[in-house]
C-alpha cells in the first residue's frame, strides 16, 4: 500500500499537449476518481501512472519511490482495462495466474493466491472457463481478480463498469466499494459518470482539458466548486448561470447586481474579496431556485416545459433577459407551460465567480460545513484503522 | 425444381474437378495393355495395385522422400516462426520508416520467382550451398511477404490492451509474442503452414536448379526422372503422383477442421 504523488506531469501526443502539468497528492489507501468530459485526458493520465505512456515531463512517486522511469511491470501497479483485456486463449485460472507465473512465484503459492482472489470475487466455479464463456459481469470480475492476485500497491481502473448494463453496474459499484474497504489498497478509478465518482470516491479529481480543475471530496465539489468548470460539470441538471456585476459590501460580503435582477443579492464569503472589478457570474443550482410571488422574486420568466419526474418537477424557464434556466420544484407544483413565474435565488445557495471563472469561496451553512468535514475525516479514520 | 438444378450443377462441376484425379488414379493401376487402348478405358478390368510398389522401387524414392520430408518440415517450421515474428514486429512496434519498409516488403510479392532465380543461384553458389538442401530450407527462415501480411492482419485484430495487460503482468515483448500472440494466431498459422507445406512439397523448379546429385533429389525431381528422352513411364508417373497427393490430403483434412474450429480464434472482446 502506498500513496501517489504526481508532480508537474506533462504528456504530449505529437504537438498536442494532453496533460498540462498535473499535480496530485493521493493518500495511502484512498479511493480516488478521475472525472471529466470525454477527451480531457483521464485515460492518458492513468496510463502515464501505469507506465504504458512515456511522459514528457514531471514525475510520479508511488510509496515514496519515483517510478516514472520504471517499466510498467516493475511499478507494482495493477490495471483493470475498460474492455477487460482478458487473455482469450487461457481459462480463468490461467488468466489470473499468468502474471504470477511470469514472475516466478512458486506453484503452490500461485494456487493459493488465485483461489483466494477467486473466493473474494465469487468466481471459483468459473476457473476452468474461457473468457468467451463468461458474461460481462463475470469477465469484469476476472479482470479485477487478475489485479488482486498480484497484490499491488496501487489499483488503476479505467471505466471498468462502462460495458455493463445499468443494473449490473450498480451491483458492481457496490462490490467495488466493498472490495476497496476489504483490501484497503489505494485505488484510482477513471469514469465520466458523476454518480459513480461521487458514490465510490473518497476524493474526486475533476479534469478539464489536461488540467486539474479541482481535487476534493464529492461534497466539496458539489457545494464548494472552485471554478465555473467544476460548478457546471458537477450536478444534474446543471447549475444555472447569470452575468452580473459585483461589489464588496462590508466584511466578507459581496453584493451582486445586474440590470436583470429585481433586487441585489448579498453573498456571505469566507474571506473578504480583494478585487471585484469586471464581469462576474452568478451560479445557482436548479434545486435551490424557489418559485415565489413577485414581491420576493429576483427575476421572472416564462415556463417553456415542465418535466414531471414524480418526486420533483423540472421546470424549464426562459427568463425575461432571454437566458434559459432550469428550476426544480416539488412533484406536484402546478406550473404549466406558458405560465409566467417568479424566481428567487436564496443568497446562501448562490455561487459567485470572477471574470477568470474562479469562485469566491462562500461561507457554507453549519450543516453543509460539518458534512464536508465529516466526509474528509471519515477517510482519515479509515486510513488510521488500516495502518494498525 | 431449382434444388434439383442446383444439385445437378454441383455434381457436374464436382465431376469436372475430380475427373483428372480419377484419370491419374486409374492410369496408375492399369495394366500395360489397357493403358494405350483406344477408346480409353474408364473402368480398368485388371486393377494392378502392385504398380505403386514397382514404381517406388524403380528409383531410390525412400531417399527422395527423406529429402522432401527434411525440406518441408524444416522450412515450414522456419516459415511459421519467421513470418509470425516479423508480422508481430510490424503489427506492434513503432519505429521510424515502419510503413515504408512494410510497403517494400509487400512489393516483393510482385517479383516473380523466375526473375530471382539467377541471382539466387549466384548467391547460393557463393555460399557453397549448391547441391545441398539449404537453398530450399534457409530462405523460409527469413519470412514471406504474403504470410507476414496475413499474420499481421490477424495480430491487428487483437486489442492492444491485451498486450498492455500482459506487459503490466510482467511479460516482455518476447513473452507477449510467444505466450499471447502465437497461441492466438493458431488458426492463421495453420493456414500459413498448410500453404507453405504445399508450396514446398510441390516445388519443382527450386530443387531442379539447386540440386545436382540424385542422392539430394526431392520427390518431385525423382518423379520427373520417369520422363526419359525416348520413352516416358506413364504408369509410374501416375503411381508416384497419386502417392505424392497423400500427405497434402491428410494435412488438409486436419488443417481444415482446425481452421473451422472457431473456439481458438476471435472472441477477444465481449
Ligand atoms: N495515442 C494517442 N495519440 C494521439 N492522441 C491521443 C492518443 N491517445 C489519446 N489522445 C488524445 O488525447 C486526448 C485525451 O485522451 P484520453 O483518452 O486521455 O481522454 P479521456 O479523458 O480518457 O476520454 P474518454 O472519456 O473519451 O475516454 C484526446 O484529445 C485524444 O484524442
Ligand atoms: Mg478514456
Amino acid at each position: 500500500m502506498a500513496g501517489v504523488q504526481i508532480d508537474g506531469l506533462e504528456k504530449k501526443f505529437g504537438n498536442l499537449r494532453v496533460l498540462k502539468g498535473i499535480d496530485l497528492d493521493i493518500r495511502d489507501g484512498e479511493f480516488v476518481s478521475f472525472l471529466g468530459p470525454s477527451g480531457c485526458g483521464k485515460t492518458t493520465l492513468l496510463r502515464s501512472i501505469a507506465g504504458l505512456e512515456d511522459i514528457n515531463g514531471g514525475q510520479v512517486v508511488l510509496g515514496g519511490q519515483p517510478i516514472s522511469k520504471l517499466p510498467p511491470a516493475k511499478r507494482d501497479i495493477a490495471m483493470v482495462f475498460q474492455n477487460y483485456a482478458l487473455y482469450p486463449h487461457m481459462n480463468v485460472y490461467k488468466n489470473l495466474s499468468f502474471g504470477l507465473s511470469l514472475n516466478g512465484v512458486p506453484k503452490a503459492e500461485i494456487e493459493e493466491r488465485v483461489l483466494n482472489a477467486a473466493r473474494i470475487l465469487q468466481i471459483t466455479e468459473l476457473l476452468k472457463r474461457r473468457p468467451k464463456q463468461l458474461s460481462g459481469g463475470q469477465r469484469q470480475r476476472v479482470a479485477i481478480g487478475r489485479a488482486i492476485v498480484r497484490d499491488p500497491k496501487l489499483f488503476l481502473l479505467d471505466e471498468p463498469l462502462s460495458n455493463l448494463d445499468a443494473g449490473l453496474r450498480v451491483t458492481m459499484r457496490v462490490e467495488l466499494a466493498n472490495l476497496h474497504k476489504r483490501l484497503g489498497v489505494t485505488m484510482i478509478y477513471v469514469t465520466h459518470d458523476q454518480v459513480e465518482a461521487m458514490t465510490l470516491s473518497d476524493r474526486v479529481v475533476v479534469l478539464d482539458q489536461g488540467k486539474v480543475a479541482q481535487f476534493g471530496t464529492p461534497l466539496e465539489l458539489f457545494y464548494a466548486p472552485q471554478n465555473l468548470f467544476v460548478a457546471s460539470f458537477i450536478g444534474s441538471p446543471k447549475m444555472n448561470f447569470l452575468d452580473v456585476a459585483a461589489q464588496a459590501a462590508g466584511d466578507k460580503q459581496l453584493k451582486v447586481s445586474a440590470d436583470d435582477l429585481f433586487r441585489d443579492i448579498t453573498i456571505a464569503l469566507e474571506t473578504s474579496p480583494a478585487n471585484v472589478a469586471g464581469p462576474h457570474k452568478l451560479g445557482i443550482r436548479p434545486d435551490n431556485i424557489e418559485l415565489v410571488t413577485q414581491d420576493e422574486a429576483h427575476m421572472s420568466g416564462q415556463v417553456m416545459l415542465v418535466e414531471r419526474l414524480g418526486t420533483e418537477s423540472q421546470v424549464h424557464i426562459r427568463l425575461d433577459n432571454g437566458e434559459d434556466f432550469v428550476a426544480i420544484a416539488r412533484g406536484t407544483h402546478p406550473a404549466a407551460t406558458g405560465d409566467h413565474v417568479f424566481l428567487k435565488f436564496p443568497a446562501q445557495h448562490c455561487h459567485i465567480f470572477n471574470g477568470e471563472g474562479q469562485a469566491y469561496p462562500r461561507e457554507l451553512d453549519a450543516e453543509t460545513r460539518s458534512l464536508i468535514d465529516r466526509q474528509k475525516s471519515l477517510h482519515g479514520a479509515a486510513q488510521k484503522g488500516e495502518e494498525k | 425444381m431449382l434444388r434439383a438444378f442446383t444439385y445437378g450443377a454441383l455434381i457436374f462441376l464436382s465431376a469436372m474437378f475430380i475427373l483428372p484425379f480419377y484419370w491419374t488414379f486409374i492410369t496408375a493401376v492399369k495394366s500395360v495393355s489397357e493403358l494405350y487402348q483406344y477408346p480409353p478405358v474408364f473402368w480398368p478390368s485388371d486393377v494392378q495395385w502392385e504398380n505403386f510398389i514397382t514404381a517406388w522401387f524403380k528409383q531410390p524414392f525412400d531417399v527422395y522422400f527423406k529429402n522432401s520430408a527434411i525440406v518441408v518440415v524444416m522450412s515450414t517450421i522456419g516459415q511459421l516462426f519467421s513470418s509470425s515474428l516479423v508480422a508481430y514486429g510490424f503489427a506492434r512496434f513503432h519505429f521510424k520508416g515502419r510503413d515504408v519498409i512494410f510497403i517494400i516488403l509487400l512489393a516483393t510479392m510482385m517479383i516473380p520467382w523466375d526473375v530471382k532465380m539467377i541471382p539466387l543461384y549466384m548467391e547460393f553458389n557463393m555460399l557453397g550451398w549448391i547441391n545441398t538442401l539449404k537453398p530450399l530450407i534457409v530462405p523460409a527462415y527469413f519470412a514471406e511477404a504474403f504470410f507476414v501480411f496475413l499474420l499481421r492482419q490477424y495480430i491487428m485484430t487483437v486489442p492492444i490492451e491485451i498486450d498492455e495487460a500482459a506487459r503490466m503482468d510482467g511479460a516482455n515483448s518476447w513473452q507477449i509474442y510467444w505466450r499471447i500472440h502465437l497461441p492466438l494466431m493458431m488458426p492463421a498459422l495453420v493456414l500459413v503452414g498448410t500453404f507453405h507445406f504445399m508450396n514446398a512439397w510441390n516445388d519443382y523448379l527450386g530443387p531442379l536448379i539447386f540440386l545436382n546429385d540424385q542422392s539430394k533429389y526431392t520427390l518431385t525431381l525423382g518423379l520427373s526422372m520417369f520422363k526419359g528422352l525416348h520413352e516416358t513411364d506413364i504408369t509410374s508417373i501416375a503411381a508416384i503422383t497419386v502417392l505424392l497427393c497423400i500427405p497434402p490430403l491428410i494435412l488438409f483434412f486436419f488443417a481444415q477442421r482446425y481452421i473451422m474450429d472457431g473456439a481458438i480464434g476471435s472472441s477477444v472482446k465481449g
